[in-house]
């Protein structure tokens, strides 16, 4: 289980996350939406110190982190039990797929090699590019790079995974796929915390819905609440202006 | 011997030796106009590929660019008079700074021919392609399309070459001219102070090429802000 | 006086001796700077407190310096205390007459350490933050991200570059004439002295330096031509991916 306290992260004089409390159980699905520039991102990457967030607290199983006085140590044992699976992949360009979900296990985890491999392989598997081991990034499609960043992500078995927006960049007829593989790491009960603005699919998956806006948690529920039963007008507002776009997708 | 380093000395010395940045700053200006002007020239050949001067361009160019400047130096002052005596031209009156004068022209012309021709030749194909499709001559579609853009990519390549050029008139004494470091060298022989002349030296060179590097990198600004 | 190729080829001859003193000269520098010079631009994309902001100040303060002031610098600053020590020491006296090698690769080594630094730097700016980011992501360590991520990425980018200054350094050599070290240069030279063929020396010493020139161009070339090709083939398996 993660629980954020009080989180606030300024740019200079741009206040961005104005205090967030958040808390997430374990084998939870939580899905983050709010309008682009509400802080979602930066919500996510204080969570495992891409950004060091000025103020609050974090606990994540049973440590407790204040992000003021995080030392490097404590730092990296957060990224340990942490993953994130990027808008922009983010595969390393230099190594493989089978390397690129290794790279975590053997590196940082001291996981001896022909073990990484195994848990790597069944990882690629799962995310269905069984055939794709040996292949570079740059010769992926968006969607096969992305599901790697997931397997990368998944083979870790952290304590969650934070998933920014990961079908924001890919073409619309990938969107798919990736999705589906999202799914499933969701039943098997992995911890998620998930931005997205794909929201039939955030219906479908989360148990829980923060929605967001200049940088507080303006309403938070389950899925029924939040889609059918908004109480904020703010939200409300949200929801209109996304959904009409959604309900003809399907 | 006295001390090693004695700060009132640089500033005795500083009249003197900057009294003599004339002729560093007439190298670097002289070599720079007359390397642009025959740089062009080699670009031309080289990109239109004339027969015979296209390869005495290549040759030409790969050695300048592979042999010390400091070694052409001493080729063009004694080797030039020689080739023009051959062609009944007597120079062997020149002073010495023509000579300088000569080598780094020389040197400049191959390294400038070298960024323009880079610089038109990394212009996308499709660029000058969407000029003929609007009915552009291949005049027209260089003078109003290829050149412009190839202008922008080498502009700071040209910045770097005249800080470059600037760094390496260092070496223009050697051939017995008395610019910044010939006259450090004069004074250093009479007092045994040489190392005061060299910061003075040194200073000049920071500030001076420090200057520079930020005028270009305004420059390059302000051409891409004026092309919006 | 007629030009006489004949004295082109005795300066060769014995200019080519000399050229392990160059390449000492030059492969050393080069060697130095890359491991200062990549260290110093790992500190300073680091922001690594005391070390970036020194380096800030001084790498562009140092690179403003002619390689040839370096040279008469250290030439000065080595030479003249062992001339006031020679006075009373014997060691000194011999250190004053030895040669002077040392003190070329010392100035050169210098210059290089700042020319190469600036060469990792951009380098390891071309390596995108996110692959940075995903590194920190997945558990790694700043040192082992760099080790296993960003510098296998950041020197194949650097090598033409690193080859270009390798260039720089084998010309940047030939000054150390100056401070009467024996390399090519002067080496062809010698014969001058007595005979006054300066020109055809300077030829003999021109040609050695350009082949030594090419050379390391050729190889920047295959080696270029090698991490295209990995790159080449990735563009080509590319072109396909969207019609998958
Ligand atoms: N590195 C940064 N430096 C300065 N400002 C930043 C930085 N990163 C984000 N911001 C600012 O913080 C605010 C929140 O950004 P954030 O990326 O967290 O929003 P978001 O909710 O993820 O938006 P989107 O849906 O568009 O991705 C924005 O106003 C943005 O301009
Ligand atoms: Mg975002």
């Amino acid at each position: 289980m993660i629980q954020l306290k009080g989180v606030r992260k300024s740019f200079g004089k741009n206040e961005v996350l104005k205090g967030v409390d958040l808390s997430v159980k374990t084998g939870e699905v939580v899905v983050v939406l709010g309008p682009s520039g509400s802080g979602k991102t930066t919500l996510l990457r204080c969570i495992n110190f891409l950004e060091a967030a000025d103020d609050g607290e974090l606990t994540i199983g049973d440590t407790k982190i204040s992000f003021k006085h995080a030392t490097s140590k404590e730092i990296l044992n957060v990224r340990r039990q942490t993953a994130m699976v990027f808008q922009n992949y983010n595969l390393f360009s230099n190594m493989t797929a089978l390397e690129n979900v290794m790279e975590g296990l053997v590196t940082a985890r001291n996981v001896p090699v022909a073990q990484a491999k195994e848990i790597a392989q069944k990882a690629l598997d799962k995310v269905g590019l069984t055939d794709k081991y040996d292949s570079f990034p740059l010769q992926l499609s968006g969607g096969q790079q992305q599901r790697v960043g997931i397997a990368r992500a998944v083979a870790l078995n952290p304590e969650v995974i934070l998933f920014d927006e990961p079908t924001s960049a890919l073409d619309p007829e990938l969107v798919g796929e990736v999705l589906a593989v999202m799914r499933k790491v969701a039943q098997d009960g992995i911890t998620m915390v998930v931005v997205t603005h794909e929201m039939s699919f955030a219906n479908d998956i989360a148990n829980h819905i923060v929605f967001m806006d200049e940088g507080v948690i303006v309403e938070e529920g389950s899925p029924k609440e939040i889609f059918s039963n908004p109480k904020e007008e703010r939200t409300k507002q949200f929801l209109e202006r996304i959904l009409p776009r959604w309900s003809f997708s399907i | 011997m006295g001390s090693l380093f004695d700060i009132k000395l640089v500033f005795e010395y500083f009249p003197a030796i900057i009294s003599r940045f004339h002729i560093t700053l007439l190298i670097v200006v002289f070599s720079i106009t007359v390397g642009m002007l025959l740089g062009l020239l080699i670009a031309a050949i080289r990109i239109y590929k004339i027969p015979v001067l296209n390869h005495i361009a290549v040759v030409y160019v790969s050695f300048i660019r592979g042999t010390p400047i400091i070694i052409q130096l001493f080729i063009v002052y004694y080797g030039l008079p020689l080739l023009l005596d051959a062609m009944g031209i007597d120079i062997n009156q020149w002073e010495k700074l023509y000579f300088v004068l000569a080598a780094y022209g020389f040197n400049n012309a191959a390294f400038i021919s070298e960024i323009i021709r880079s610089a038109i030749l990394s212009v996308p194909q499709g660029q000058r392609e969407a000029a003929y499709s609007i009915g552009l001559s291949r005049w027209q579609a260089l003078r109003r399309v290829i050149l412009p853009q190839a202008f922008l990519i080498a502009f700071p390549v040209f910045g770097t070459r005249v800080v470059n050029t600037f760094e390496s008139t260092s070496l223009a004494f050697t051939l017995g001219i008395l610019d910044m470091i010939g006259q450090a060298q004069a004074i250093g022989n009479r007092t045994y102070h040489e190392l005061e002349g060299y910061a003075v030296i040194a200073v000049v060179f920071i500030v001076v090429s420090l200057l520079l590097e930020k005028m270009f990198l305004h420059a390059e600004k302000r051409l891409i802000l004026n092309r919006r | 006086m007629i030009f006489d190729f004949q004295y082109v080829a005795a300066s060769l001859k014995v200019a080519v001796k000399y050229i392990p003193t160059t390449l000492m000269l030059s492969v050393l520098p080069l060697f130095i700077g890359i491991v200062f010079g990549t260290w110093i631009a790992i500190c300073r994309r680091f922001r690594i407190r005391i070390i970036a902001k020194l380096a800030d100040i001084l790498i562009p303060v140092t690179k403003g310096i002619p390689l040839v002031l370096h040279l008469f610098i250290m030439n000065f600053l080595i030479l003249k205390p062992l001339d006031f020590l020679s006075q009373w020491y014997g060691w000194a006296d011999a250190l004053r007459f030895m040669d002077k090698t040392y003190i070329g690769i010392v100035a050169i080594s210098i210059y290089a350490v700042v020319v190469i630094s600036e060469t990792m730097r951009s380098a390891l700016i071309s390596v995108d933050d996110g692959q940075y980011e995903a590194g920190y992501s997945v558990g790694l360590t700043r040192w082992q991200t760099l080790r296993r991520v960003v510098l296998p990425q950041a020197f194949p980018f650097a090598v033409p570059v690193l080859c270009n200054n390798f260039i720089g350094l084998i010309k940047g050599s030939s000054i150390v004439y100056l401070i009467t070290v024996v390399d090519v240069m002067n080496g062809a030279l010698t014969s001058a002295q007595i005979n006054y063929r300066f020109l055809e020396a300077y030829i003999a010493a021109a040609m050695i330096y350009w082949m030594m020139c090419l050379t390391v161009e050729r190889v920047s070339i295959i080696l270029e031509k090698h991490l295209k090709k990995y790159q080449y083939r990735v563009q080509e398996n590319n072109l396909r991916r969207e019609v998958l």
